[in-house]
C-alpha cells in the first residue's frame, strides 16, 4: 500500500477522520478549559517482607516487617476503609470522595521500598493536602492490619484456651465423680494403692500371727499357773490364818508336852493317854482348820495374782483372734475390691491421661498467647511504613500544558482517525475503488465519469 | 476534476480502441440505479460529436429515460420495425430511438432483433443500447448476446450485491463480449441533466427512415 493509497482510504473516510478530529479538538478545548490538573506526590517507606514471606499476614513473620506488600500498595490505596477515613479528614463530600480514589496512584517497584504516592486533582491546594493525608492515613491503616493479624490469633488462642478449659473441668468433673464413688482409685496409681494396702494389711497379718502364737504361748503358761500357786497359796493362806496358827501353837505346845512326858514316863503311865488323845485331837482340829482355810484359794494374794495374769493372757489372744478375723476380712474385701475395680482403674488412668495431656497443650496454648500478645505490641509499636517526603506542592501535571497536551491529544487523535478510517473501509463492502470493481466484474474499468 | 464531456470523450476513445465500426454496443448493469442512461446518452454524444453518425436506442424495459436524460420529447416507439421510426435530437448525427413499448414492458419488434441490428449497423457507424439490468431482462440478454460490445455501468458508492456476482455469470454464459466498466457517480449525474437540458443545436441533416431500411432489408 503506497501513499496514494492511504490518502484515497482517508478521503474515502473522510467523514470518520473528520470526526475524529473534530473530537480531538472539543477534548483538547476541555481539557484546557475545564481539564487542568495538579499532582502532588507524597513518598513512604514500606519496610516489606522478605519475598519468601508470601503470607504477609501470616502472625509467625518478623512483625516489624510491613504486614502489607508494596505490590498489594495500591489496592490498599484505592480501598473504601482508607478513603472514607482520607475524606473524612479532609471534610470531603460524598461525590469527591467517590473520585477520590481514582485520583491517588502509587509507584512501586520490586527493587526499592520507597514508594512515591501521587494525588492528582484540580484543585492545587486540596492535592497537597490529599497526598499527605492518604499517606498518613496509609501508615495507620498498615499499622491497625498489622496489629489485626495478631488480634485474629488471639482470639482464637483464647477461644481454644477456653475450650481447654472447659474439658479439663469436665474431665475434673468425672475425676471427682469416680473419687466420691471409689476413693481408693481416684488416689495415685490407684491399683497400686489397693495392692500396697493389700500388703500392709498381710504383713500386719503375719505379724499378728506371730503375736498371737506367743499370746497364745503366755495363756498356755499362764494357765498352769493358778494350779502351780496352789500349795503355795495353801501355805501362804494358813500362815496368815491365826486360827491356824493358834492352833498350830497349841498343837506343837502339846505335842512338845507329849514328847516330854514321853521321854520322862513310861508307856504305862496314865497321863500319857490323855495327852496324846488331846494332842491327836488338836491335830484333827489343826487338819480341819487347814481344810477350811485353804478351801477358798483366793484368799491367796499370789494364787489371785496367777489367776489375773491368765486371764490377761487369755484376753490378749483372744483379742489377736479378733484382730486377725478382722484382717482377714479386710484383705477379703480389699482382694474383692481389686478385681471389681479394675475397669474403674483404667478409666480414671485414661481421664488422668488426658488431663496430663490438656494441661501440657493448655500451657502450650498459654505460651503462643503470652507470645502473640507480646507481638502484637511489637507490632503496633513499630512503624513499618514511614513517611519519608510530605508533598509540599503541587505542579500541573504534564497533560494540563497546554502544548503538550496539544501535542499528545494530536498524535492519539491522528491515530485514532487513521485507524477507524482503515477499520472503517476494510468493512466498507461498498463499490468505491478501481480494484474492486474490476475484480468484481472481471473487466477492465474504462473510465470512470462524473 | 476532469469536465463530464471529457470523461465520455476518454470513455468513447477507450472503445473505439476495441471495436470495429459499424458496430452496436449495449449498455447494461447489474442494478437499475447504476446509471446506465447516463452512460449510455454521454458515449452515444461522444460518438456524435466526434463525426459519427450515431443512433442511440433506448432499450431500458425496466425503466425507459433517454428522452428524460436528453431533454427530450418523449419518444415514440414503434409498433413494428417499420413504425420503428428514429427521431433526430439536438445534437448533429445524433438520432435517437425507442424500442419500449409504454405500459407493456416489452420492446418493438421482439423475436427479429437480430434483423433489426444489421440494419441498425447498416445506417449507423455507431448504435448505443441503452438496456435494462442483464439479470431481470430478457431483452437485455438478447441485445448483450447480439451486441458487438456490451458496457457495464456502475454506480460508486453502492454495496456490493448478489446481482453483481451474477452479472459477470450471465456476461460469460451469454458469451456477451464485455468491453469494459464505467463506474458512475450519482451526483454528477444531477449536473449532468441540468447541463443537458440546455437547448442544443438543430440536426444537419435529415433524420433516415430506420424502418424502411430494415423493411428493405428483408
Amino acid at each position: 500500500m503506497d501513499f496514494e493509497n492511504v490518502f484515497q482510504t482517508l478521503w474515502r473516510q473522510k467523514v470518520v477522520v473528520g470526526a475524529v478530529i473534530l473530537i480531538g479538538l472539543v477534548a483538547f478545548g476541555f481539557a484546557i478549559t475545564k481539564g487542568r490538573k495538579y499532582s502532588a506526590t507524597s513518598t513512604i517507606l514500606a519496610v516489606s517482607a522478605p519475598q519468601s514471606n508470601s503470607a504477609v499476614l501470616d502472625p509467625q513473620q518478623d512483625p516489624t516487617h510491613s504486614a502489607i506488600s508494596p505490590s498489594d500498595l495500591p489496592s490498599l490505596l484505592h480501598s473504601s476503609v482508607l478513603l472514607k477515613r482520607v475524606a473524612s479528614d479532609l471534610h470531603l463530600t460524598a461525590k469527591e470522595t467517590e473520585k477520590l480514589g481514582a485520583k491517588i496512584k502509587a509507584k512501586t517497584s520490586l527493587a526499592s521500598d520507597v514508594i512515591p504516592i501521587t494525588v492528582t486533582d484540580s484543585d492545587q491546594s486540596l492535592t497537597v493536602k490529599e497526598a499527605n493525608t492518604v499517606s498518613r492515613e496509609l501508615q495507620k491503616y498498615e499499622q491497625q492490619i498489622a496489629m489485626s493479624r495478631y488480634d485474629l490469633l488471639i482470639r482464637d488462642l483464647q477461644t481454644q484456651l477456653a475450650s481447654r478449659r472447659a474439658a479439663l473441668h469436665q474431665i475434673d468433673g468425672q475425676i471427682a465423680t469416680l473419687s466420691a464413688a471409689d476413693p481408693y482409685i481416684t488416689a495415685d496409681q490407684g491399683t497400686n494403692a489397693i495392692n500396697q494396702r493389700l500388703v500392709t494389711l498381710e504383713q500386719q497379718r503375719e505379724t499378728l500371727r506371730t503375736t498371737m502364737t506367743g499370746d497364745a504361748s503366755a495363756a498356755a503358761i499362764a494357765a498352769q499357773r493358778p494350779g502351780v500357786a496352789r500349795d503355795l497359796a495353801s501355805k501362804e493362806i494358813v500362815q496368815n490364818d491365826p486360827v491356824f496358827q493358834n492352833l498350830r501353837g497349841q498343837l506343837g505346845k502339846d505335842l512338845a508336852q507329849l514328847n516330854l512326858e514321853k521321854a520322862g514316863y513310861t508307856e504305862k503311865f496314865s497321863g500319857l493317854a490323855g495327852l496324846q488323845d488331846q494332842v491327836s485331837r488338836e491335830t484333827a482340829s489343826l487338819n480341819a482348820a487347814t481344810a477350811k482355810a485353804t478351801a477358798d484359794p483366793r484368799k491367796s494374794e499370789t494364787y489371785v495374782s496367777a489367776l489375773l495374769d491368765k486371764n490377761k493372757a487369755d484376753a490378749a489372744f483372744a483379742s489377736d483372734r479378733a484382730q486377725l478375723a478382722s484382717l482377714d476380712q479386710a484383705i477379703a474385701g480389699m482382694t474383692q475390691h481389686l478385681a471389681s475395680s479394675r475397669g474403674e482403674g483404667l478409666s480414671i488412668a485414661a481421664l488422668r491421661r488426658d488431663r496430663e495431656a490438656g494441661d501440657q497443650a493448655y500451657a502450650q496454648l498459654s505460651d503462643r498467647l503470652a507470645v502473640a500478645i507480646a507481638d502484637r505490641s511489637q507490632a503496633g509499636a513499630i512503624n513499618s511504613i514511614v513517611l519519608l517526603d510530605e508533598a509540599t506542592g503541587a505542579a500541573p501535571t504534564l497533560l494540563s500544558r497546554p502544548p503538550v497536551l496539544a501535542a499528545a491529544l494530536g498524535i492519539v487523535f491522528l491515530w485514532l482517525a487513521i485507524t477507524l478510517a482503515f477499520v472503517a473501509d476494510g468493512s466498507d463492502k461498498r463499490l468505491r475503488t478501481r480494484t474492486t470493481i474490476e475484480e468484481l466484474y472481471g473487466s477492465p474499468v474504462l473510465t470512470s465519469v462524473g | 476534476m476532469r469536465p463530464l464531456e471529457e470523461n465520455f470523450r476518454i470513455l468513447r476513445v477507450r472503445v473505439e480502441a476495441q471495436t470495429k465500426f459499424p458496430a452496436l454496443l449495449v449498455v447494461s448493469s447489474a442494478k437499475r440505479s447504476d446509471g446506465v442512461t447516463f452512460v449510455a446518452c454521454g458515449l452515444a454524444r461522444a460518438f456524435a460529436e466526434n463525426g459519427q453518425r450515431t443512433l442511440l436506442v433506448d432499450a431500458n424495459t425496466a425503466n425507459p429515460g433517454v428522452a428524460r436524460e436528453l431533454a427530450l420529447d418523449p419518444i415514440r416507439p414503434g409498433r413494428t420495425t417499420t413504425e420503428l421510426s428514429p427521431q433526430n435530437g439536438e445534437i448533429p448525427r445524433l438520432s435517437v430511438a425507442s424500442l419500449v413499448t409504454p405500459g407493456e414492458g416489452g420492446v418493438v419488434g421482439d423475436g427479429r432483433l437480430e434483423d433489426l441490428f444489421d440494419e441498425m449497423r447498416k445506417t449507423y457507424a455507431v448504435t448505443v443500447v441503452d438496456a435494462a439490468t442483464l439479470p431481470t431482462s430478457s431483452t437485455a440478454l438478447q441485445l448483450a448476446h447480439a451486441a458487438d460490445g456490451v458496457l457495464f455501468a456502475v454506480r460508486l458508492g453502492r454495496r456490493v450485491e448478489a446481482a453483481d456476482y451474477e452479472l459477470r455469470r450471465i456476461a460469460t454464459d451469454q458469451s456477451a463480449r464485455v468491453i469494459g466498466v464505467v463506474p458512475t457517480k450519482a451526483k454528477v449525474r444531477r449536473e449532468a441533466r441540468a447541463r443537458a437540458a440546455l437547448p442544443i443545436a438543430a440536426p444537419s441533416e435529415a433524420r433516415p427512415r430506420l424502418g424502411t431500411a430494415v423493411e428493405a432489408g428483408r
